[in-house]
């Protein structure tokens, strides 16, 4: 077993936020989007829960939400990182990083998802993150 | 005088798209004469546009009357920069809909499973299936004519194409009906 800090072992979990605007019927907030799971970037943003958890995850501090997100706006739920690595449809496609610094330790990005405008392995790999999405660590909520 | 007609193979699939069907005399002709009742049909109207879905499909009007939330989306609406919803992407995602439910219903008797319908990428919709056994997803482009897809059985059989709404073949996609 590797032993460097920062391996990310199978079952560990990788905290993610959704807008709420990405989940379905705002009143019940059972489906998230496919679209979802577009990555900014490079790659997906997680959170690591070797070094943050799903409050630490919601309440990060950004540039577009100085005060940090909130539940009236996002929720939060999570992948495992062996979900993510031995998934049937697409194994081998997806590879998880730790990307940390010292703004952000628990920062893991899920690589390998193709770019939106390739419509069909996107299709493809935003159902099977969909599916892999388990949720709520903490449900969106309206006021 | 009205007589009932009974088919001599009583399966639903050849009572289509008619609600009964019966035979009476003429009095003017002398003759015999078929009569029908179609199915009725409740309409959906969207932007000076009618959509008819046969009546046992009624779920699918709720559907879609909801899913025109996704229109008033603004600009950025997904914190990845998300363009506005396309009003042609949900025209042709829609007019696919019915299409689909109406001829799967009228040829196999069939009710679809409750379809669901989200905002995607660069102003596109995602139409989406999703069960225990299959899910089905299809991504209507913002012009509203470029379809591609994705299908599976949750275990080892997987679809994927494309169709263009003008010119397809209903029989060459995916079914969304649970078995």
């Amino acid at each position: 077993m590797n032993q460097s800090e920062h391996y990310i072992e199978d079952k560990d979990k990788l905290f993610y936020h959704v807008p709420k605007s990405l989940c379905r019927e705002p009143d019940e907030y059972l489906e998230v989007s496919p679209h979802a799971f577009n990555p900014v970037g490079e790659s997906l943003s997680t959170n690591w829960e070797k070094f943050c958890n799903a409050e630490g995850c919601l309440n990060a501090k950004t540039l577009t939400y100085p005060e940090g997100r909130t539940s009236l706006t996002h929720g939060v739920g999570h992948f495992l990182a062996d979900d993510i690595r031995n998934n049937p449809y697409i194994k081998g496609q997806l590879e998880i990083h730790y990307i940390g610094n010292e703004n952000n330790k628990s920062h893991v990005g899920i690589f390998g998802i193709p770019l939106s405008k390739d419509k069909k392995p996107y299709n493809a790999m935003k159902v099977q993150l969909q599916r892999m999405f388990r949720k709520w660590d903490i449900k969106p909520i309206d006021k | 005088m009205i007589v009932n007609f009974q088919t001599a193979d009583s399966s639903d699939s050849h009572k289509s798209e008619y609600k009964d069907v019966r035979t009476y005399r003429d009095p003017v002709n002398s003759g015999w004469m078929l009569a029908t009742k179609l199915k009725s049909r409740i309409p959906y109207e969207f932007n000076c546009m009618r959509f008819e879905v046969v009546g046992e499909l009624e779920s699918l009007v709720k559907v879609f009357s909801k899913a025109e939330l996704i229109l008033k989306l603004e600009e950025n609406w997904d914190e990845m920069g998300g363009e506005k919803i396309s009003q042609k992407a949900f025209e042709s995602t829609v007019k696919f809909v019915t299409e689909y439910a109406n001829y799967i219903y009228s040829n196999y008797n069939q009710k679809i499973d409750i379809p669901r319908i989200f905002p995607s990428a660069e102003g596109s919709i995602d139409l989406q299936w999703e069960t225990k056994d299959y899910g089905i997803l299809a991504n209507f482009d913002k012009n509203g004519n470029s379809v591609t897809f994705y299908a599976d059985n949750k275990r080892n059989q997987i679809i994927e194409g494309r169709f263009d709404m003008e010119d397809f073949n209903i029989n060459l996609l995916p079914t969304s009906i649970s078995l």
